[in-house]
């Protein structure tokens, strides 16, 4: 606790610009004018007419949402993306941090070919990667051909279409995001304080989880929020890659918009953001409560 | 949903404007690569054949957009093209103008059948399934439903289209329902457990449940699945790149897209020009459907179309014959309650 206070009071007593302390006082709130007005239309409105129509369809009920309730089809739909993205997470996480951290703690000028590496998927559009793993993972794709040719097996293992497909699609996208942001946080800490651990005679793996990692925390929170959320909006590869139960929630929404059931697919979306809005909710509950029980 | 009020707004803003000349007629079309087509085709000859300017309003959501123009009262389309669901939605609503078809059709070049009392039909395609020839058991063919779901003597890895509709039509079909009757059947309780019964039967053998025609024409060329369904226009592009591909037409899905007046429109008989001018001639039909393998209903356009084409068309008389007429009606009204039991049987 100490240390972290101590380190509010310097940072504040840093600019020496302004009575208060805080520079740009006056005008600072402009900044968030053009984003401000662009979350007004484009996401606060948009939500609030997406209520409405879940609400009025054409005159006031909660038919839609009874329906949602009382199907088991749709939970069980909604179970599935959560715990869909939830494994996308973990993986991307398991996969993204030791990465993240190998940056970390190689000197600066050596970062960018690796960095370069980690972001070239992001560089080729969702869709052409999707089919690009349905030719790798197919019956007749290069994959089987290898465990065919070796002697693995004598007829074509089932790789595409499987739960297990859509991971691997899913986490090919969205681990560069987890490596950015887990860098991200991760290029802000000291890392004299690895190398005064050591000194102070911590093993490397003591130094490592004793003064990095719990520093390191903040980016992996905020990374794997980052991909929690858009892995529970996904979409496409799972459509494309996955088998008879992978439905996600947005394929849900699809197949109502496409059908003109505007009510329902709205009230899909509510739940879904409220679901979201939830977990999240908890999620951070759960970080501070850890960072204070860490603290003390 | 965002995107709906959108349209919806920026129809009213069109709304908002004075009301076009008579001699133009403005049309909402399909809009993108096929556009070009149609436009080269059909409308700029028109234009030059009638004096009537065409003002072209591409968009995708028509039912919106003519809902929108109904209710405020200023009809700004003359002529939408339409999907069958659109079709079904809107003359149920009252959008379309009733037809007069001795004046579209004077010298009966188009059957009976596809002469509705509120559109006109525009593009023929049929939603079929196709087999890899190289992958089918030595000397057989598949032909109807019955052998789509016989995995005895056809066996292998299948892809059907995600959703009730079609699957639970085809699924009676093979069940020894005449196609004449299945919706009858479809619409007893009796009816939709006997087609989930009798797709149980091929629930494992199918291992792509198809989003996008795309997706299933990739299915079958890569060697995924061996038996798939899709629009027919795929399969011909799959046999293009070299690929084994045949199409079973026994028992086919017969779809289409419609072209119809607005309720309302300022110049009907305009309206009644274009649509004559858009579906009865042969020589533009056939010079369409030589692009897109999708025809119009055109009686004779289909000689005018390069032989060994034409056995890929839906109309090409050997084909033709085989086919049932899909119901959008059907679908408009059953298909909420059915997806829920579809996504049930998916899932459980």
């Amino acid at each position: 606790m100490e240390t972290v206070l101590t380190g509010q009071r310097s940072r504040r007593a840093l600019p020496s610009a302004g009575k208060s302390g805080r520079p740009l006082r006056a005008g600072r709130h402009l900044l968030a004018l053009p984003t401000g007005i662009l979350l007004l239309f484009c996401f606060l409105v948009p939500v609030i007419w997406l209520f409405s129509i879940a609400l009025f369809d054409p005159v006031f009920s909660t038919e839609h949402f009874e329906r949602l309730y009382n199907s088991r089809a749709y939970s069980t739909v909604f179970y599935n993306s959560v715990s869909v993205a939830t494994t996308v997470t973990l993986i991307c996480l398991l996969l993204g941090y030791p990465f993240a951290a190998f940056l970390t703690f190689l000197p600066e000028n050596r970062r960018t070919p690796w960095l370069f590496l980690a972001l070239i998927p992001m560089w080729m559009s969702i869709l052409i990667r999707s089919y690009a793993w349905m030719v790798v993972l197919g019956r007749e794709g290069i994959v089987n051909d290898l465990i065919q040719w070796a002697g693995l097996a004598s007829e074509p293992v089932k790789l595409l279409h499987t739960s297990g497909a859509v991971y691997v699609g899913m986490v090919q996208i969205l681990a560069p995001l987890m490596i950015i942001t887990c860098f991200a946080g991760m290029t802000t800490i000291d890392l004299t304080l690895v190398r005064a651990a050591r000194v102070l005679g911590a093993s490397p793996r003591r130094a490592f989880f004793g003064t990095f990692f719990p520093l390191s925390l903040s980016g992996v929170v905020s990374g794997s929020v980052v991909v929690f959320i858009l892995s529970l909006g996904f979409f496409v590869t799972p459509a494309l890659l996955g088998g008879r139960r992978d439905i996600m929630v947005a394929n849900l929404i699809s197949i109502m918009v496409e059908h003109n059931n505007w009510g329902f697919a709205a009230t899909v979306a509510i739940v879904l953001l409220a679901l979201t809005l939830g977990i999240l909710a908890g999620f951070y509950a759960l970080a501070a409560l850890a960072k204070r029980v860490g603290g003390s | 949903m965002t995107l709906k009020h959108l349209k919806i707004g920026t129809a009213m803003v069109l709304l908002a404007g004075t009301p076009l000349a008579a001699e133009t007629l403005t049309i909402s079309q399909s809009g993108g690569s096929l556009q070009e087509i149609t436009d080269r085709i059909f409308n700029v000859p028109f234009t030059e054949a009638t004096g009537i300017e065409i003002e072209n309003l591409a968009t995708t959501d028509r039912v919106a957009g003519l809902q929108a123009q109904q209710e405020a009262g200023n009809v700004v389309w003359d002529i939408v093209e339409l999907s069958g669901s659109d079709y079904a939605i809107g003359s149920r609503e009252g959008y379309f103008l009733p037809l007069d078809w001795s004046k579209l059709d004077p010298d009966d070049v188009i059957p009976d059948e596809v002469q509705f009392e509120f559109a006109a039909p525009a593009v023929n395609f049929a939603h079929v399934y196709g087999y890899r020839e190289d992958k089918m058991p030595e000397g057989k063919i598949p032909s109807g439903w019955g052998d789509f779901f016989d995995k005895a003597t056809f066996p292998g890895p299948r892809c059907l289209q995600d959703g009730p509709n079609y699957n639970l039509e085809v699924a009676l079909i093979a069940d020894g329902v005449d196609p004449k009757d299945v919706y009858t059947v479809l619409a007893t309780d009796d009816g939709i457990d006997r087609a989930f019964a009798k797709l149980d039967e091929i629930k494992d053998e199918v291992t792509v449940w198809w989003k996008s025609n795309g997706q299933a024409q990739q299915a079958l060329s890569d060697g995924e699945v061996i038996l798939c369904t899709n629009a027919n226009g795929r399969f011909k592009a799959i046999h293009d790149t070299g690929v084994p591909v045949q199409i079973a037409w026994e028992d086919g899905i017969s779809l289409m897209g419609f072209v119809a007046a607005t309720a309302g429109t300022d110049s009907p008989d305009a309206a009644h020009e274009y649509i004559k001018w858009y579906i009865t001639d042969p020589g533009r039909a056939a010079e369409f459907a030589s692009i897109i393998s999708y025809p119009l209903f055109t009686r004779g356009a289909i000689d005018l179309i390069p032989e060994e084409s034409r056995p890929w068309l839906p109309t090409y008389p050997a084909n033709a014959e085989k086919m049932w007429i899909y119901s959008n009606e059907f679908w408009a009204d059953n298909f909420d309650d059915l997806n829920e039991r579809w996504l049930e049987w998916k899932l459980f």
